[in-house]
Order: structure tokens, then sequence, then C-alpha cells
């Protein structure tokens, strides 16, 4: 999940080269925390948090689970 | 036009300027058209040496491949078996048609995991191109299907607003084109008005009866907002 999760930011943001991905587990919830290039922030999110969204639902349909947090840091 | 990106690249020769940005966009020779601007030259020892300026012009095909990439890496994670075709009808519009059994689980409900791919392939390949390009993702006959639903949907919301009292009814969330579609059928029923509410991913159709004192008239005034 954590390959697809960086391959997808590596094509839609500007600087793939700053991408970072950590995958740790906290109060038995996953989470991936994001975070890119400052001037990608929006772009991953996107309006409404329609991209961060359509992530999430790509990442929850493969694995049939969406009990995980995606998080995007600044 | 038949390129989506054109780049001026400078650089000591023409031949390493082409080398490079190969390299750098992954493009294959036939992928893109090049015209020289200036050769450039190496001087006098040095002196009076002038760099090559070359004008590249990135073709559609570039673009296909690179979609195709694309929407086959991601599906892959679902089904390797799945396969993917991508045409463009046209410099600005793509079409990645997916097929093959495990696509049933992309699609997701309500063709949620087919607009969530489609927005993603969207963007990817927007960052590529200079113009703005369209991509549409098709699963199997999909969309056929859910248009097919869209005229039952609407159908019986219309006997819904017949048959007993109610004044509005509120349809599921739907994506904008299909939104459309339901906004488009409507306008054959003139005793009814419909809009969109909500933020998307969630916004849906409301259809409401006309009230009888009415005039059919203000409709033409009346913004879609799809």
């Amino acid at each position: 999940m954590k390959n697809l999760l960086e391959y997808i930011l590596k094509g839609i943001v500007k600087n793939p080269n700053e991408v970072v991905v950590l995958e740790f587990e906290e109060d038995d919830k996953k989470i991936f925390e994001i975070s890119v290039n400052p001037e990608d922030v929006g772009q991953v999110i996107g309006k409404d948090g329609r991209t961060i969204k359509s992530i999430k639902i790509l990442l929850s349909s493969i694995t049939d689970e969406s009990d995980f947090i995606l998080k995007v840091v600044r | 036009m038949t390129h989506l990106r054109k780049i001026t690249i400078t650089g000591k020769s023409v031949e390493e300027i082409l080398t490079v940005f190969e390299e750098d966009y992954d493009i294959e020779k036939d992928e893109y058209s090049y015209q020289i601007i200036d050769k450039g030259s190496a001087g006098f020892l040095g002196i009076f040496a002038r760099d090559a300026v070359v004008e590249v012009r990135i073709k559609k095909e570039y673009y296909e491949r690179k979609l195709q990439e694309f929407v086959e890496n991601i599906v892959s994670y679902f089904d390797p078996q799945i396969v993917v075709k991508v045409k463009a009808r046209n410099p600005r519009n793509f079409v990645a048609k997916i097929e093959g059994g495990g696509i049933g689980k992309i699609i997701g409900k309500h063709g949620k995991g087919l607009g969530a791919l489609q927005h993603l392939a969207t963007i990817f390949l927007n960052r590529l191109s200079d113009t703005k390009v369209s991509v549409i993702i098709d699963a199997g006959d999909y969309r056929e299907k859910r248009k097919e639903s869209i005229e039952k949907i609407v159908k019986s919301a219309l006997e819904k607003l017949k048959e007993n009292g109610t004044k509005k009814v509120e349809l599921d969330p739907m994506f904008s084109f299909e939104r459309r579609l339901v906004h488009e059928i409507l306008k054959k029923h003139k005793w009814v008005f419909s809009y969109s509410v909500g933020i998307e991913p969630y916004r849906y159709v409301v259809i409401e009866r006309r009230d009888k004192n009415e005039s059919v008239n203000p409709r033409k005034n009346r913004a879609y907002n799809n």
C-alpha cells in the first residue's frame, strides 16, 4: 500500500524527489504521514480535499480496509 | 496543433541537448519533434563560443504512453490481469479503457473508485502538458450501464413526484457528467425543475415539482449550475 501511495504522489507533484511517506501505527490505527515540497501541498490535498480523498478511495478499495489515516504534514 | 508542450533548451551542442532531454523526459525519438534555433559554435580556442539552442515539441503519443503507464501501474495493484488501452481522441481528450476480471473492485460503489482514478490521472497528465487535457477512465461497459441506470433513477423519482404529494426528491451523489445527464433528461419534463447542491464528490441532484402558478419561462433564467 505504501508503494502505491508513493507512486501516485510522485505522479502528481512538481517535485517527485521530495516525496516522503512514513508508515506507522498509533492507537491501533495505521497512519501514513506524507511530506512533500511546500508548493505541492495544495496539489496533494486538492480543492475541498478531493485529491487526497481520491487517493484514500483507491487505497482502501485495494486492501478492503479503510481503517487508516493519510496525513499531509508541512 | 499536434504538440502538447513546447520547450526551448540551451546546451553545448544539439546532440547533447537531445540526449539529456530524452533522458530527463523518458521520451522516445518518435514522440517529439525539434527545430534547431542555433547550432552553436565551439568558437576558436574557446573564444566566440556560442551555445546551441533547440526548440522541442512533445507529441500526443508521449502522453498516451505516459498515461498508459500510470494507469497500468495503479491497476496492477488490484489485478495484474487488467488490460489498459489508451487512446487520444484528439490532443486534448484522452480515454483510458480498462478491461479484465478485477475491474469491479476498481469501479467501486457508485463508480467512486473510477472517479478517483480519473481525477488522479487527470492531474498526472496535466502536470506534463502546457495545455489543459482531459482524461476519461472507462471500465468495461460500466459507463453505458450507468447511463441506463440513471435513466431508471430519474424515472422512479418522477413517479414519486407524480404519485404522492412529495414536492421534491433528492438523488444520491453523482459525478458531474452523470448530473448533467439527469438535468438533460429532465428538460423534457416541463412540470419539474432540477439543480445540484453539495460539495464534490458528494454533490447531488434535487428534483422539484414546479408550482402551478409558477410560469415555465423563469426556467430559462435559472442557471443549471451542474
